[in-house]
Order: structure tokens, then C-alpha cells, then sequence
């Protein structure tokens, strides 16, 4: 068999290894089916959907400004290379002060005591005051981060509102920390499933992801086993077959 | 094999949603696509996928093409460009650590889809060897049989180039089946005969 006989041959066997089976055009035609149909639908559910609520808008501008301020804001290796220069400049300028080797020194003489040292020459400047002098950066990390609210909480079953809000703004600090380290910017909806004795058993929340996620990693130990609260007139007499009850609320960030 | 070019009457049915134009434009021209999928795409690209979003591109675009007899060419050129942008999202899905789709295969004889699969996956990755344009030119003139005018056509190149570009492909090709036993592939379960 020659080469060029031997390469027909090959290029034979890759162009049916190639071949795509009949199944493969059925899917594809199906599937083409399929999109070209939901299509009309498709574009009347968008045309249908609602449009960004106000409170919507105004939190993703306030977003965008918080970004924008965030970028103009130097950063910490802006600030690194900052200190550096003015350092290596303070140098320069000792260096070149500083008095010859072969040139005289004079010492100033110690005033005695008592002595009241001659003013020489201009007075010496005053100090500027220390608030001129702080940079911008610290000024805005010492701004109050807005406070962690808790809104819209209601509370089902046996579960008590008034026993709930009050574990709720004890847990208040830690939760606003838990609120930070998830990176929440919207608010996120929690429910507490709360067991016939007042005691937490279980949470979920619920928002944009991932930050729903990280809230719920971080406050679930806080929330779970937490004193919420129960109802004792409801637990009083034949209500025993009640077995909780379950607090939702919202929580946000400078949010109502 | 190629299909008869479609006719303007057919295109501007098919354009305006007539459903059996449309059926009679996937019948003649879908396998034509799958096979430039299978072959152009490369072994991470699910064809099937493409080939179902180039229809979708060519339904939404018929209207702009201005000459029936150029919509082979046309079609050429949507499939090239809508690989591009599978391979490069299935190169993302790579490294982003992501599986690639695979369509899930019905046939009973799980041993043999696995070898036939193989055998394909290992044709590809050669394909996908060679240089983009020496591999259309190779698939269009060697796997699909079709004359170099109308490879030409197709890619829009001039006949020189096409035969110049089929030359280097072929020895590049020959090259890599060796150095990559591509043979062995072909060899039939149990040993080579």
C-alpha cells in the first residue's frame, strides 16, 4: 500500500469517526424547535416584568457613588509609596543641611538656670494643629458605618415579637458583624424557627447570593439556641399540641 | 455532500417564521453543520449545542443576507464564528474548574459508544492541532470531499491559497497521525488486526 493510499485511507476512518449519528440531528432540531417556540414567550414574560422599584434604583446609585468614592480614595500601597518619598526627601534634606566635616561647630551654650535665653532672630513657628494635618483616609474610615436594622419582624405560632426583638438587639453587634463579613449591600430576609420553650432551632436566610450564604454560616451559631421568646398564654392549657412557632424579619444596613 | 442551495423564496419563508421552510432548511443544511462542529470544533466544544446556536443565529440573520446563492458561504462563516465563541467558553469552563456539558448518549451498548467516543475524541484533538485555517481547508476538501472552487467559495479565499493551505495541512496532518498513532484508534476492539 503506498502513503498516499495509506493517508485516503486514514482520512476515511476520521471523517466516519466524525460522522455525526442520526439521534444527534433529532436533538438538535428538537432543541431548535424548543427556542424557536419560547421565543415570542420568552420576550412577552420580559416585556411583562415589572420595572425597577425606586428603592431598587436609589440602592444601586448608592452603590455606584460608594465605589466611585472607594476608587478615588488612595490606596494603602498609594499611601506606602507616599511615605516613602516624603521619607527619602527628609533624608535629602538632612543630608544636604548638615554641617561640612572641616567647617566649625558651634555649640549653642546651655542657658543657666534662671536664665532667661535672648530671643533670636523670628519667633518660632506654631505648631499646626493636628486636625489639619490628618489625612483624608482616616477621616473617612472614623465615619459611622450606618447601623444595622431590623425591620419587618413578625413572629407565628408560639413564638413571642416581644422576646424576639429584645434577642435580636442583644445579638444586634454581633450580627452587624456577621452583616459585614458577608458583604451584604441589600437587605436579607431571615427566618428563625423558634421550639415550644422560646429557644431558636433553626434559621434560614434568604437574599442575593453569596452574601445570604456567608450571613447564614456566620449568625446561624448566634441565632440557633438563642432565647426568642415564647407565648406563654398560648402554650397555657390545651394548646400543648403546638410545638413553636417561627420569627421572620429583615435586616439590612441603614435600611427600613 | 453538499445540499442544493436553498432558494430566496425558501429563505424568506423560513425568515418570516413559515415553519416548514424552516424544517426543510434544517433538514438539508443541520447535518452539514453538526459535521463542520464535529470536525472544526475541537473535542471540548459540544456540538450539538453549536449547532443548534448557529441555526438560531441564521433564523435571526436571514433577512440581512442579500444573495441566496452566497448562503453557503454565509453559513461558513456564522459556524466559524459561533465555534469561536464555544471554544473559548469552553476553554473558561476548563479553568474555571467547570464540567463541559455532554449530552447524555441513549445507546444500549455502553463499551462501544465509550470506544466510538474515543475514536472521535482523538480525531479531534488532531484536528484541532492543526492551525485553524489549514484545518477548514483540510475538513472542507478531504473529509467533506468538496471540490477546491468551491472551497474557495466557502472560505472566500482564492484557489491558490486553498491548494497551498491543503498541501501544509496534509503533511502537517500525516505528521501528527503518526507522531499521535492516530491508527491505532481505528483498530478494532481486542487487538490490532
Amino acid at each position: 500500500m503506498t502513503d498516499r493510499d495509506e493517508s485516503s485511507k486514514r482520512l476515511a476512518r476520521c471523517r466516519d469517526a466524525t460522522e455525526p449519528d442520526r439521534e444527534a440531528f433529532d436533538r438538535v432540531r428538537r432543541q431548535l424547535r424548543r427556542t424557536l417556540a419560547a421565543e415570542p414567550a420568552r420576550a412577552e414574560q420580559l416585556r411583562a416584568l415589572p420595572g425597577p422599584r425606586a428603592g431598587a434604583l436609589a440602592r444601586v446609585k448608592a452603590h455606584v457613588r460608594a465605589t466611585l468614592r472607594a476608587d478615588a480614595r488612595p490606596t494603602p500601597f498609594a499611601l506606602a509609596a507616599l511615605a516613602t518619598a516624603l521619607a527619602g526627601i527628609a533624608v535629602l534634606v538632612a543630608v544636604t543641611r548638615a554641617p561640612e566635616p572641616d567647617a566649625p561647630v558651634t555649640v549653642a551654650r546651655a542657658p543657666e538656670v534662671g536664665e532667661v535665653p535672648a530671643p533670636r532672630g523670628e519667633a518660632p513657628a506654631k505648631p499646626e494643629p493636628a486636625e489639619t494635618t490628618k489625612p483624608a483616609v482616616i477621616a473617612e474610615a472614623a465615619r459611622p458605618r450606618p447601623a444595622v436594622t431590623v425591620s419587618d419582624l413578625q413572629a407565628f405560632g408560639q413564638a413571642d415579637r416581644t422576646g424576639a426583638e429584645a434577642a435580636l438587639a442583644k445579638l444586634g453587634d454581633r450580627l452587624a458583624e456577621c452583616l459585614g463579613a458577608a458583604g451584604a449591600t441589600d437587605q436579607l430576609r431571615v427566618s428563625i424557627v423558634v421550639d415550644v420553650d422560646g429557644v431558636a432551632t433553626a434559621m434560614s436566610a434568604d437574599g442575593p447570593s453569596p452574601a445570604k450564604d456567608r450571613f447564614s454560616s456566620c449568625a446561624r451559631p448566634l441565632l440557633v439556641g438563642a432565647e426568642l421568646g415564647a407565648s406563654t398564654t398560648l402554650r397555657a392549657g390545651a394548646q400543648e399540641q403546638i410545638t413553636g412557632g417561627v420569627v421572620r424579619f429583615r435586616i439590612g444596613r441603614g435600611v427600613q | 455532500m453538499s445540499p442544493r442551495v436553498p432558494t430566496s423564496e425558501l429563505l424568506a419563508k423560513a425568515a418570516a417564521g413559515d415553519l416548514r421552510a424552516q424544517d426543510e432548511l434544517f433538514d438539508a443544511w443541520l447535518p452539514v453543520v453538526l459535521r463542520w462542529c464535529i470536525r472544526l470544533g475541537g473535542p471540548r466544544v459540544a456540538h450539538e449545542d453549536a449547532a443548534h446556536d448557529v441555526f438560531i443565529v441564521v433564523l435571526r440573520k436571514l433577512d440581512t443576507l442579500e444573495r441566496a446563492d452566497r448562503f453557503p458561504a454565509w453559513l461558513f462563516g456564522i459556524t466559524r464564528r459561533v465555534l469561536r465563541k464555544h471554544r473559548g467558553r469552553a476553554w473558561v469552563l476548563r479553568w474555571a474548574g467547570s464540567e463541559v456539558h455532554e449530552v447524555a448518549d441513549p445507546h444500549q451498548d455502553p463499551e462501544g459508544d465509550y470506544r466510538r467516543s474515543e475514536t472521535t475524541r482523538r480525531v479531534q484533538v488532531l484536528l484541532s492541532s492543526l492551525p485553524e485555517r489549514q484545518r477548514e481547508v483540510l475538513v472542507l476538501c478531504d473529509l467533506e470531499e468538496r471540490t477546491a472552487p468551491e472551497v474557495a467559495e466557502l472560505l472566500g479565499i482564492p484557489l491558490g491559497t486553498v491548494a497551498s493551505r491543503l498541501r501544509l495541512a496534509r503533511e502537517k496532518f500525516e505528521k501528527l497521525a503518526r507522531e499521535q498513532e492516530l491508527d491505532a484508534a481505528f483498530a478494532p476492539a481486542g487487538g490490532v488486526s
